[in-house]
């Protein structure tokens, strides 16, 4: 077994997104990260793989790092699984990080995955917090994640293997802004097997920007369910988001009666959300439905049923007509036209 | 003849769950199973290929002996041959672990042009195995397809990556990962599950593998669960009273504490 | 004592069609305690149920507020070989057994009383009697539609004169040339409005004068025969009950089903192999209410505690989970019975009797435990007491199985 011991340093891949700017999760995991390192008295290095990656070095130094591991080639504009992966493998093996954390994201998820097995270590994916801890160990990483639909908290460790490695999900962690002293900016040389890669793409892709708002990343969610009664009652949700710029979604009945498309869904088959504020409209609170919601920072519950279950899992519990609630809210938002 | 693999996994359905102090890992015994609610679109996925091209589809899993009622609701939907990765060695894996044996399975298994998983487990939510399984068989992994076409020897795919809609083409053998919603799963026919019994499941233990790397799976994951807890879902639980548009005006006043604010429409 | 199913290869597997039963596995396997833990069985609730959430339930309230059948739902039925259950497989059928037939039954009942009626009265009462009787021609002419669902059977006895009475009815077949010319009606024809083959039991003259009671394969295009109105009916809503007329309708020789002079023996077999269907119907209907009436006890508090930690209440509970247990260990030994080939009819009409009579007491307690919500359409409740009163009278009333039952007893056989 290797010597832990010459694993040091807390590590983020700091992803750059749509080769544009740097992923607003990245910054977050940097705010955490220094944390880490603060109490490690270890370095917190950022990771950059990135065309005309200099650009991106200035807001990343405004974050807590103390050095910025950097390539810039044209051919690492776009995420690619072996260019990638290859890369990032060598440099663990060259600086052994003890921590490495990632943002949990299409490109960071897929990478994570890939390094850790090739480091034969483990990687526990959207962790919910992280800490450094003596009790299993010396300073050994703790995260903390749900499991088993969300109604179970676990704390894993990864004490033999290195670098222990993470994924964060957006809005676990807070951007600080902290600029260090002497940051050093390493830029290494992008020298990468050009074997063909097996992915051959035809024809030219076309872009295809995923839609802003997803369920996942929206701050104001407006929850509807068979309580709405009928599918015109449930439309006035979409009004009602529209106004707000919230997010509609929903329980498995509206997408039964048509009301509401499947993707919409919230809950142990569906999307989870994170939002500051989630309004539950007509939602008896199944527990299907309640595991999607739990990380809504704030939940406001409208039923007509007393004792409707929803009600044990909001912060605050109206008893009433939702149609008539909904109706209500729109009327205000509606007014000054 | 393409052959078609889907990789599946038994978990719990989640209503009531007891965690074992010692192990931290989920009671397993005497409650109700269903297979990974993903895994049916893989499963989905792969019977419409074969419909479509012909060939053969296999499921395949890695979990106790209960993980066999699974397989037989694999093979009542009209899987044609079933694979139990069983041994009490590979309890507790982690997906690392897991990666290991599954890499030594289709090592044995040789033949393999599509193997096809869903996104993740509604118990351990990880996603990973898909990419690690990819590492370490060699093979390209693609996830996100819209559509999908079998060739001769290759694939072609439409699918959406990073921010682009790309066509592609790539050789088989491939990973294909499902996402959720992707197709409308069969539900079971009678025909189907009587047949699902009248077939062998091939098993696979410990001695059928060859796992250099792998000693006891809980031991040796890399990752460790040390503490579990329930999670409560303590909240306020504060009863607004009052009029309805008194309830109107306090939502009105948690929007708005929450920074929330009108969008206006039209002209101003 | 047979095997529980714990390695793939052995284990008990009920055979498929029941002319060919391995009756020494078959004796094993209709020990009731293997059902529970026999792992077909499972799957195969499992699968039902899978299906009846996602496909029926939904559908449930608009079937029986509107009395429609949905050919759409036909086929989704058709998919998973609802309308096959007992049909070989060489004509499209599962070809399964005795007990898989009342599991799914009782499943598709516990989702939708009137969709389990229009699958069980196909199966069993127009089906059934052509799997028996038919002669290879006959299976070969109509089992593969009514496998897949494209045409629905039904059964003809009861008419205005004649109910429980069933040696009372009118209609008359007269043998003509090459057949039959058939003139009467039926009433109360459960699938009447659908059915594309109707088993008919009819009165028949023959040309030198012999007379009895016969059964005979009807097709819906018939030159003669006309659909009543459909009725409008207390419960079980979805399920198409008409009249049924025949005038001067020719039945061709090929169309008599079995021995000319059996209908009765035909008819009377059939009805025990409905009430087998007709108990399960009345179990999965009471399975419902049960499970709502749990739910919602302990969800629903007043006085400051959930109503279930009343005794007044959870004394509801217990008797009502009582009930269920009983009913079902008799549908699964007639089940067991049946694929041993053993008579049923004194079995069977104390399945449906009793599980009719429970499902009526269950229903209504049901009710009673939601207080106001109960009473309301919003919720299931008053449409489960209304689907399952209809199980105590059709396909043979309550007091006509307990003359059977009484029958059999003093004949002997206690």
């Amino acid at each position: 077994m290797k010597n832990l011991n010459e694993f040091k340093n807390v590590w983020v891949f700091t992803e750059i997104k749509d080769h544009v700017k740097v992923h607003d999760c990245a910054l977050e995991i940097l705010g955490k990260g220094r944390e880490l390192a603060d109490k490690l008295n270890q370095k917190l290095v950022a990771l950059v793989l990135a065309l005309d990656a200099e650009q991106y070095l200035p807001l990343i130094e405004e974050h807590g790092v103390d050095e910025i591991i950097y390539m810039s080639h044209l051919d690492l504009k776009h995420y690619h699984e072996r260019i990638f992966t290859n890369l990032v493998h060598d440099l663990v093996k060259e600086y052994k990080p003890s921590i490495f954390l990632f943002p949990s994201t299409e490109v960071g998820n897929a990478l994570a995955a890939r390094i850790a097995y090739r480091c034969k270590t483990g990687l526990v994916s959207d962790v919910l917090n992280l800490e450094l801890s003596d009790e299993y160990g010396d300073n050994l990483l703790l995260t903390d994640k749900p499991a088993y639909g969300g109604n179970i908290h676990v704390k894993i460790i990864c004490p033999n293997t290195r670098p222990q490695m993470c994924t964060i999900t957006m809005g676990t962690f807070k951007q600080k802004t902290v600029k260090r002293k002497n940051i050093q900016r390493i830029k290494k040389e992008f020298n990468c097997d050009k074997s063909p890669n097996k992915i051959k793409i035809i024809g030219t892709p076309t872009r295809k920007d995923k839609p802003t708002s997803t369920l996942s990343d929206s701050k104001f969610v407006l929850g509807g369910g068979h309580g709405l009664v009928t599918k015109d009652n449930f439309n006035k949700l979409y009004e009602l988001a529209r106004l707000t710029n919230g997010q509609v979604g929903g329980t498995r009945r509206p997408i039964l009666d048509g009301w509401m498309p499947e993707h919409l869904q919230i809950g142990i088959s569906g999307e989870s959300i994170f939002s500051d504020l989630y309004i539950a409209f007509g939602i008896s609170g199944a527990i299907q439905h309640v595991v999607g919601i739990t990380d809504s920072k704030t939940i406001i519950a409208i039923n007509k049923d007393p004792n409707a279950p929803i009600f044990r899992v909001a912060d605050y519990c109206i008893i009433g007509d939702a149609n008539e609630i909904l109706e209500g809210l729109l009327d205000y938002f509606i007014v000054d036209r | 003849m393409v052959n078609i693999f889907v990789l599946i996994k038994q978990v719990p359905s989640t209503h009531n769950l007891e965690i074992d102090k010692k192990t931290g890992a989920l009671i397993r015994e005497g409650i109700e199973t269903i297979i990974n609610p993903d895994d049916l679109y893989a499963l989905e996925l792969g019977l419409g290929l074969k419909e479509k091209y012909g060939g053969n589809i296999t499921a395949v899993t890695m979990g106790p002996p209960q993980a066999e009622i699974s397989l037989r609701e694999c093979l009542a939907m009209g899987i044609d041959d079933a694979i139990h990765v069983c041994d009490q060695i590979f309890a507790y894996s982690d997906t690392f672990q897991t990666t290991l044996v599954l890499k030594e399975v289709f090592d044995k298994i040789k033949d393999y042009d599509i193997i096809i998983t869903g996104s993740q487990t509604s118990d351990s939510s990880t996603g990973q195995v898909p990419y690690q399984l990819s590492e370490a068989l060699d093979i390209p992994l693609i996830t996100d397809i819209f559509s999908i076409e079998l060739k001769n020897g290759f694939v072609e795919c439409q699918r959406n990556f990073g921010h682009e809609s790309q066509n592609i083409q790539v050789e088989l053998p491939i990973l294909l990962r499902v996402r959720k919603h992707f197709n409308e799963p069969r539900h079971l026919s009678l025909l189907g599950i009587k047949k699902a019994f009248e077939k062998k499941i091939i098993k696979m233990d410990f001695n059928a593998l060859n796992c250099p790397n792998f000693i006891d799976g809980c031991n040796k994951s890399p990752t460790k669960v040390v503490k579990t807890a329930k999670i409560s879902l303590q909240r306020k639980n504060e009863v607004i009273e009052g009029t309805t548009s008194d309830k109107i005006q306090k939502i009105l006043d948690i929007i708005q504490e929450h920074g929330i604010e009108k969008i206006w429409v039209g002209e101003k | 004592m047979a095997t529980i199913n714990e390695s793939t290869q052995e284990g008990m597997k009920p055979k498929s069609n029941l002319d060919e039963f391995d009756k020494e596995k078959a004796q094993n396997f209709s020990t009731i305690f293997n059902v529970e833990s026999n792992d077909q069985m499972k799957l195969l609730r499992y699968g039902i149920r899978k299906f009846a959430e996602n496909i029926l339930i939904p559908m449930a309230p608009t079937v029986d507020r509107e009395a429609i059948f949905s050919w759409e739902t036909a086929k989704e039925l058709a998919k998973i070989n609802a309308w096959g259950i007992e049909i070989p497989e060489k004509y499209g059928g599962a070809q399964l057994d005795s007990l898989s037939y009342a599991i799914t039954i009782e499943e598709i009942s516990r989702a939708c009383a009137s969709t389990g009626l229009n699958v069980s009265a196909h199966n069993s009462l127009g089906v059934y009697p052509l799997i028996k009787w038919g002669t290879v021609i006959q299976k070969e002419k109509y089992l593969p539609d009514l496998a897949i669902g494209k045409k629905i059977a039904g059964f003809a006895m009861t008419e205005p004169n004649a109910g429980s009475d069933v040696r009372r009815i009118n209609c008359l077949a007269k043998q003509i040339d090459k057949g039959f010319l058939l003139n009467g009606s039926k009433i109360f024809v459960t699938n009447g409005g659908i059915a594309s083959i109707l088993i008919v039991i009819s009165r028949y003259k023959t040309k030198n004068g012999k007379e009895g009671m016969a059964a005979f394969i009807l097709d819906k295009n018939m030159e003669g025969y006309e659909i009543g109105k459909i009725e409008e009916k207390m419960g079980m809503r979805g399920s198409s009950t008409t009249s049924i007329y025949f005038k001067d309708v020719f039945i061709p020789e090929e169309n008599i089903l079995g021995p000319l002079s059996d209908g009765f023996k035909i008819a009377m077999q059939t009805l025990d192999v409905g009430r087998l269907g007709i108990a399960a119907q009345a179990l999965g209907i009471a399975q419902a209410a049960y499970e709502h009436s749990v739910k919602y006890s302990k969800e629903r508090i007043q006085f400051n505690k959930p109503i279930s930690s009343f005794q007044g209440i959870s004394f509801k509970l217990a008797e009502m989970a009582t009930k269920l247990e009983t009913a079902r260990l008799l549908v699964y030994k007639v089940a067991a019975m049946r694929n041993i080939s053993k008579n049923i009819s004194k079995e069977v009409a104390m399945s449906k009797y009793y599980s009719s009579k429970i499902a009526r007491e269950i229903t209504q307690e049901a009710i009673q435990i939601h207080g106001g919500y109960g009473y309301m359409k919003d919720l299931p409740l008053e449409r489960f007491y209304r689907d399952a009163k209809a199980c105590e009278i059709y396909e043979g009333t309550t007091e006509i199985m307990k003359i059977i039952i009484s029958q059999q007893i003093l004949r002997g056989n206690m």
